[in-house]
């Protein structure tokens, strides 16, 4: 047990002393995820809607298929993927494999499933009604929108931190797509598990404490932003 | 005048109606009446074009539209801002020329504070103004709800059960704005449970029944003013009823309560009038009388068995009695 209390201290040493190393990671890891959920927010939501308002044939089809990619492995969507990006594959030449893009690529595929389907059920039940009474009362397409948007922010701001969550924790993708090179693509889930993998607990325990801390300010601002919209 | 020719909604092999043919001209009040899951709310849904028809057209002249819609979403911020959002957006709106235009007397400024105040005083939620939605009773909400869609003067108005959560004195007021909309020439179309209201308040009542949609009128259904107990509907005719209600009113009696005979008899009944029978219908199982009462015609449904027993023919003279219990006032 000594091990790990000794870990555990040295992990916040590196934290507090503002170790270079440790902030790269934390920093790569929270732009690539934030890069990412960003963009599977605005392929997401408004595919979201599109699927809640319109009835078209297939849309059982591409529901089942939304829920099934919210469960796929990481490392599933990071080896698709790489199939596409590897040097002999169809997009080999962009040069984009072992790059923070071919890492946000994959996380966008993760986090947009999770944001489609969530704006899909948040719009599917009783909100439909919001779309309608903004019409009622004269809203133009732009405007409804907009007033429905306004409306769900809360049940969005949960799919879009729902999306981020599952990308700020995902060691597939960044592992297969980024490589873990140092300073380039080393995010914090690749870099613990590769200084658990070298025995380093220190640093991966700080990482961890790092990334715990994330997930806990993600949910607490949209606990506190939930607070506000209802006070 | 806005017309619908033709017109059919259905949700996949179910029709909800078929064939509907209706006009709604300016500056009167509609209603739309018939049981649960008749289609009363589609055809507003459908009026209001948030979904095409799958047959028919509607021509609506502009499509100035506001719509309450039934159980409305009142938007999560105050109440002020709920009952502005329709003036705000037409504010906002590329096509809105003028804001003022609404105003027609002529002051260019035009206050949307001044308007929403004017139409929650009317409705009187003035004191919930700064309160937000979500903290609302039902009965308020609908108020609100009520407020934004009147505050707009829109020339077409759909309103989807306006009365639920109202209690009798926010029925008055609702009343009340509706007749005022009405004398500002806006066409009023609403779809309700309470017949009593929609007999009350509608120039036409429609009912939808089975997919169609038709004039609904009640038989024996008269206009006109309650004084001590005693609806007059001419100078010369008039019933005992047991109303609370004084005033202007409008009552009906179901044919089957009219008892007919040849010589006034003892009874409880309160009303007993002398008419002349002008016609005798054969409806199957039962036979329409119908009898002229110094200009008021009464309907009395009775059997044939009852109508050979009293050898009534057309021009005979009769007493036409009913209770007062069953004179349904409006």
């Amino acid at each position: 047990m000594n091990y790990i209390s000794q870990s555990v201290a040295k992990a916040f040493e590196l934290i507090v002393s503002f170790e270079p190393d440790v902030y790269f990671i934390v920093w790569t890891s929270i732009k690539l995820a934030l890069i990412s959920a960003l963009l599977a927010t605005l392929a997401g939501v408004p595919l979201g809607l599109f699927l809640a308002i319109k009835n078209f044939k297939g849309k059982r089809i591409i529901t089942t298929l939304l829920n099934t990619l919210m469960a796929v492995p990481t490392v599933v969507i990071g080896l698709l993927v790489y199939s596409f990006l590897t040097r002999h594959a169809p997009l080999g030449s962009l040069g984009l494999l072992f790059t923070p893009a071919a890492i946000i690529i994959g996380q966008f595929i993760l986090a947009c499933p999770i944001i489609t389907a969530m704006v899909f059920s948040v719009t599917q039940g009783n909100n439909k009604h919001i779309l309608k009474t903004a019409y009622g009362l004269g809203a133009n397409n732009y405007q409804a929108i907009k007033t429905f948007l306004l409306e769900i922010k809360i049940p969005l701001l949960a799919a879009v931190m729902a999306g981020f969550g599952r990308v700020i924790g995902e060691v597939g993708v960044s592992m297969i797509l980024g490589g873990n090179i140092y300073r380039v693509t080393r995010t914090m889930t690749t870099a613990i598990a590769l200084e658990t993998s070298k025995g380093e607990f220190a640093l991966a325990l700080a990482l961890g404490f790092v990334l715990l801390l994330v997930a806990l300010s993600v949910n607490a601002f949209v606990q506190y932003f939930s607070y506000r919209a209802e006070k | 005048m806005y017309k619908l020719k033709n017109l059919k909604r259905s949700y996949g092999e179910k029709i909800v109606f078929e064939g509907v043919n209706l006009t709604f001209e300016k500056g009167k009040i509609y209603a739309l009446v018939g049981e649960n899951g008749s289609g009363k709310t589609t055809l507003l849904e459908t009026i209001a074009g948030f979904e095409p028809p799958q047959a028919g057209t509607i021509s609506l002249a502009g499509q100035k539209i506001s719509f309450c819609l039934q159980k409305p979403h009142l938007f999560s911020s105050s109440v002020e801002s709920n009952i502005a959002y329709g003036l705000k957006i037409k504010k906002h709106s590329p096509d809105a020329k003028s804001v003022g235009s609404l105003n027609k007397k002529g002051t260019d400024t035009f206050s949307i504070g001044t308007k929403v105040n004017q139409i929650a005083s009317l409705l009187g939620i003035s004191h919930l103004l700064n309160k937000k939605a979500n903290q609302l009773s039902g009965g308020e909400a609908q108020k609100v709800a009520l407020a934004r869609t009147f505050v707009l003067e829109k020339p077409l108005v759909l309103l989807d059960e306006p009365t639920a959560n109202l209690d009798e004195e926010s029925i008055l007021v609702f009343e009340k704005l509706l007749i005022e909309s009405k004398a500002k020439k806006s066409t009023i179309i609403l779809a309700t449970h309470q017949l009593d209201l929609a007999y009350r308040l509608a120039d036409e009542v429609i009912k939808i029944e089975d997919g169609q949609a038709f004039a609904a009128s009640y038989e024996n259904f008269f206009s006109g003013i309650i004084v001590n107990n005693l609806f007059k509907i001419s100078e010369h005719v008039s019933f005992v009823v047991a109303a609370e209600k004084r005033g202007s009113a409008k009552a009906s009696i179901d044919p089957k309560e009219i008892i007919i005979s040849k010589e006034p008899f003892t009874s409880s009944a309160r009303n007993c009038l002398i008419a002349r029978v002008s016609s005798i219908m054969d409806e199957g199982k039962t036979v329409k009388l119908t009898a002229n009462c110094q200009g008021t015609k009464l309907v009395s449904q009775i059997t044939h068995k009852s109508l050979d027993e009293l050898g009534i023919n057309v021009g005979h003279e009769v007493y036409l009695t009913f209770k007062t219990s069953c004179i349904k006032i409006f």
